[in-house]
């Protein structure tokens, strides 16, 4: 869904191009990032690691 | 106080240098200049959707005391006494924190930000909080209406998207409404709209310059910066947030000094590219311009090395990492109704679908992570910096999707270079990376981005530094109205 423009904008008519609100629900766009969650997680479950690779904890660059 | 002794609108595309000489040699005043950059950023900021708040009797209440202290000969550093606004994820004590999100558009935080207040005791003038994306993009974002503010408005078209999550520090300091603002960078959101709005922008090593008082996004990706005129303009303030904070966990206990002369010669430097960014990778209009300025890049003296970027899924890994950590800090407001306040729904569904990562997800996320690191470390033992195209396309129009012009640009190319994840990859490893403007492509600018090591700042300025004598794109200015 795309949205409206600012409101400032708007009263200045600086920001005409105010999109057309698309109809996708919120539930089909939740399941979608649902979706995406878990087809992460299959990606990562598929990578194979070797078991003494440590998670880059104590971040330090 | 009389008239200032220069051109007013010389002031406002003007460097720090250009302006902290005209400040020590009391052409102009500190009050004079505040106010010069407060007229634009109240009366311009609007237009571009780039203003979050106006600090205007602060900013001219401390201005006597500076322009004391310069009376006085009493120089704390090249900053003293020039305005600078901040993106709205800064907490200031006297004004709302509205993180760009409509749910936090009242909230107020009891703190200014660390580097608030170390760029206060600098002589700096805080002018203004600057939009950005709602909560930095942390759920994602497919609107560049996703925002308090609607969409950050290009200054060169304002058709086109400013670029995020620090919308409005590329804009004002694009548009001449600041000469320096702060942004900060999870993934691509200094970089991004510095070269979308074509200034310079500084992503500084992780842990470099504290976070207190910041928004967080990340806990181990998020990094504060600044986008600025010249890459020296980025080396002045980044000397004065950079430092030690025992409030930060992040904090790498390490400074910043900007000193151009002590920075390494090209001869003794190699520089990683691949050519297949530059012909390849970006949009075909942009190919001749950046043909253009990888051949400058060349002219410097560097020895040039083809590379590749480790072969590692990127976007996957970083995208799992920052929505596990976003998810965390923002669990409870996720789970709340607050949340559909937010303006973009991919946001909110993004954010809320995060929820359900696990934390093998997130640890096998952080061990790809490690082996990032150190295939990154061998890199930089080939090469000391990489360079490549900031951002593959021209600015967005902000009239559809970003997510459908994005699709639409693939196929991408077989071949792999550096440019398609060296965002990514940099984040994810904590390294700094600095965009310069690099030319224009239909009337929009694009940006070079230079990446090294960490705490390889000081190079990576160098290289901006000398593009920018052999150029003359950081000078170019929009029509501002």
């Amino acid at each position: 869904m795309f949205l409206a423009a600012g409101p400032i904008a708007a009263q200045q008519g600086l920001f005409t191009a105010v999109p057309e609100q698309k109809p996708v629900g919120a539930a089909s766009t939740l399941e979608k990032a649902t979706d995406q969650v878990a087809e992460s997680s299959r990606e990562l479950r598929a990578m194979d690691l070797p078991f003494n690779i440590e998670p880059a904890f104590a971040f330090r660059a | 106080m009389g008239k200032p002794d220069v051109d007013p609108s010389s002031l406002d595309f003007a460097t720090i240098a250009e302006l902290n000489a005209l400040l020590r040699s009391r052409q102009i005043s500190c009050k004079e200049l505040t106010q010069h950059f407060l007229d634009r950023l109240e009366n311009f900021g609007p237009h571009y959707n780039a203003l979050a708040t106006i600090i205007d009797k602060p900013a001219i209440q401390r201005a006597p005391d500076i322009d004391d202290d310069l009376k006085r000969e009493r120089f704390r550093s090249p900053i003293q006494g020039i305005p600078y606004a901040v993106k709205d994820l800064f907490s200031t004590r006297d004004c709302p924190t509205t993180w760009g999100a409509k749910p936090f558009e009242k909230q107020m935080i009891d703190e200014d930000a660390q580097v608030i207040v170390r760029l206060r005791r600098a002589g700096g003038v805080l002018i203004g909080k600057l939009a950005m994306i709602e909560l930095a993009g942390g759920g994602d974002y497919s609107s560049a209406a996703a925002s308090l503010q609607g969409p950050g408005l290009n200054p060169w078209n304002k058709n086109h998207w400013s670029g995020g999550s620090s919308s409005g520090s590329g804009i004002a300091v694009a548009a001449g409404l600041v000469p320096y603002a702060l942004g900060s960078e999870t993934s691509g959101s200094i970089i991004c709209p510095a070269a979308y709005c074509g200034v310079t922008g500084l992503r500084p090593t992780y842990g470099l310059v504290s976070r207190k008082g910041a928004m967080p996004l990340s806990w181990t990706c998020d990094k504060i910066g600044v986008l600025a005129h010249t890459a020296d303009d980025c080396g002045y303030v980044l000397e004065r947030i950079s430092g030690a904070d025992s409030e930060d966990r992040g904090s790498a206990r390490k400074s910043f000094y900007h000193n151009p002369q002590y920075a390494r010669p090209f001869r003794d430097l190699k520089v990683g590219f691949n050519p297949v960014d530059f012909e390849q990778w970006v949009d075909p209009p942009s190919r001749p311009v950046y043909a253009t300025a990888l051949n400058i890049t060349k002219s410097l003296g560097a020895e040039m090395i083809e590379l590749t970027l480790p072969d590692f899924r990127y976007e996957l890994i970083i995208s799992t990492i920052i929505e596990c950590e976003c998810a965390s800090i923002f669990e409870a407001f996720i789970r709340s109704d607050k949340i559909d306040a937010l303006a973009d729904p991919t946001q909110i569904n993004g954010l809320k679908a995060a929820l359900h990562h696990s934390a093998v997800d997130y640890l096998k996320a952080m061990r790809v992570r490690t082996q990032i690191q150190d295939a990154f470390r061998d890199l930089f033992v080939r090469v000391d910096v990489l360079v490549a195209p900031s951002m593959l396309n021209l600015p967005e129009v902000i009239s559809q999707p970003l997510d459908e012009q994005e699709k639409a640009r693939r196929p991408h190319p077989k071949q792999k270079g550096l440019a398609e994840s060296l965002i990514s990859s940099a984040n994810l490893c904590g390294l700094p990376g600095l965009s310069v403007p690099c030319g224009f492509v239909n009337g929009l600018p694009i940006g070079l981005q230079f990446v090294g090591p960490a705490f390889s700042e000081s190079t990576l300025l160098n290289f901006g530094r000398e593009f920018q004598k052999l150029t003359d794109f950081h000078k170019q200015h929009p029509t501002v109205s």
